[in-house]
């Protein structure tokens, strides 16, 4: 059996004279390193965990607690945006596992492809995150910076205070909300900073072909670091958006 | 998988002195050739009678380093084929869709459980496939499960306690 898979695997991507070169002197074989590597990531993924976990908690606690006005504040969101949101996060998922493969298997020109690719959906994610987050702004949403939505200054305060009446609310269960819809999106934004700041300067270490000669991992170890916090996000848009649900055709707003 | 666990085991406990002498002069020393052209070096070592083409697994046993690179080359393309990666994105999107379309049903106390179902759902996609998990050893599934341990503890018993005092 394991000569057969010797015989079958002596393509690009597993040579070992190469692969020593890059083994560092600590470890006994790649594959120690390699599986140390990806321990150590995961253990700073569990702590990541940890870190939204309590954020996650403290939505728990308040969407219990508040349900009205979490209803209402979930209202407020862009469904829509939300959703393209969700897509170009699961895409930009897809071209990272992508770009790992290509990584694996030395082929440069891919591997830069698939990162840049990667990066420019990231990036179209912060975008359309800044332009929610400046409709927020605009309307009088965001506590403690802009928060009018529900005071006269608002043109429409008489229907926003009969809405928050139905759902037998205030605009304080409303604000919790938001506090909480900005804790989670904003750590979740500051991670795909360092997310896109890190496949920026892999970019251009692939295009030198630092990647592609068996020292793959460190873009094994990226991509765990970018499905994380796609994952986040994966949990983040239920949670956030849909709760008032929508109705098709209408869309949230 | 049943391999898998038995080549690791042979691999986790230390060498006697001898063989893992050999086995470090073999990881450390300049190996151009493929590694079986290497291998009648350490069947020098190892009983004669066994032919490479008949029982390799036995050889695989006779030394640290035959067995590590057992390991190696069934799992050094440790990761998925490219349609795997495709099939998996179609399912992530079927499962926004559902996740959309259950949304847009009221359902009453239905559609959180429902929503939080599909959002298990795709982690466990991206985890297992985009992140290579149910590729992984034992030991990298037990760190990711770890943090989902301490994370159910801290829900469970802080919720269960808010929820008791009413």
């Amino acid at each position: 059996v394991a000569v057969d898979t010797h015989a079958g695997h002596g393509h690009a991507g597993h040579g070992h004279a190469d692969g020593h070169g890059i083994l560092h002197h600590h470890f006994d074989d790649m594959e120690q390193q390699r599986e140390c590597t990806s321990l150590a990531m995961w253990l700073f993924l569990a702590t990541e965990m940890m870190m939204f976990g309590g954020l996650f908690f403290a939505y728990s606690l308040y969407r219990w607690k508040f349900a009205g006005g979490f209803h209402v504040g979930s209202s407020h969101l862009n469904i829509f945006w939300g959703t393209i949101n969700t897509f170009v996060l699961l895409f930009s998922s897809l071209t990272m596992a992508l770009a790992v493969h290509s990584a694996t298997h030395r082929n440069r020109q891919q591997l830069v492809l698939w990162l840049t690719a990667t990066w420019i959906l990231g990036l179209a994610f912060l975008g359309i995150k800044g332009v929610e987050w400046a409709i927020d702004y605009r309307e009088g949403l965001i506590p403690a910076v802009s928060w009018f939505f529900y005071s006269p200054a608002n043109p429409h305060y008489h229907e926003a205070m009969a809405e928050l009446a139905k759902w037998h609310t205030n605009p304080q269960q409303v604000m919790m909300y938001f506090v909480v819809y900005f804790s989670m999106t904003g750590l979740h934004a500051i991670h795909m900073i360092v997310g896109l700041a890190l496949v920026g300067v892999f970019i251009r270490m692939a295009a030198q072909g630092k990647f592609t000669n068996g020292n793959d991992q460190p873009v094994e170890v990226m991509g765990l670091y970018w499905h994380f916090v796609d994952i986040v996000w994966v949990f983040l848009f239920p949670l956030l958006y849909l709760i008032a649900g929508f109705h098709l055709g209408g869309g949230g707003h | 998988m049943a391999k898998r666990t038995s080549q690791m085991k042979g691999h986790t406990p230390a060498p006697p002195e001898p063989e893992k002498r050999a086995a470090e002069t073999q990881a450390r020393a300049p190996e151009p050739q493929h590694r079986p052209a290497a291998e009648p070096q350490n069947r020098a070592a190892s009983p004669p009678a066994h032919s490479q083409a008949q029982e390799p697994r036995i050889q695989d046993r006779a030394t640290h380093t035959e067995v590590v690179g057992d390991y190696r080359a069934a799992h050094e393309h440790h990761g998925p084929t490219l349609k795997v990666y495709y099939v998996i994105f179609g399912l992530l999107m079927i499962l926004l869709v559902v996740t959309l379309g259950a949304a847009a049903i009221d359902l009453g106390p239905l559609n959180l459980p429902i929503a939080m179902t599909i959002a298990v759902a795709k982690a466990v996609l991206i985890v297992m496939f985009f992140m290579h998990v149910y590729y992984s050893s034992h030991l990298v599934k037990f760190f990711a499960g770890a943090a989902l341990f301490w994370l159910m503890i801290m829900f469970v018993l802080t919720l269960s306690d808010y929820a008791s005092r009413g």
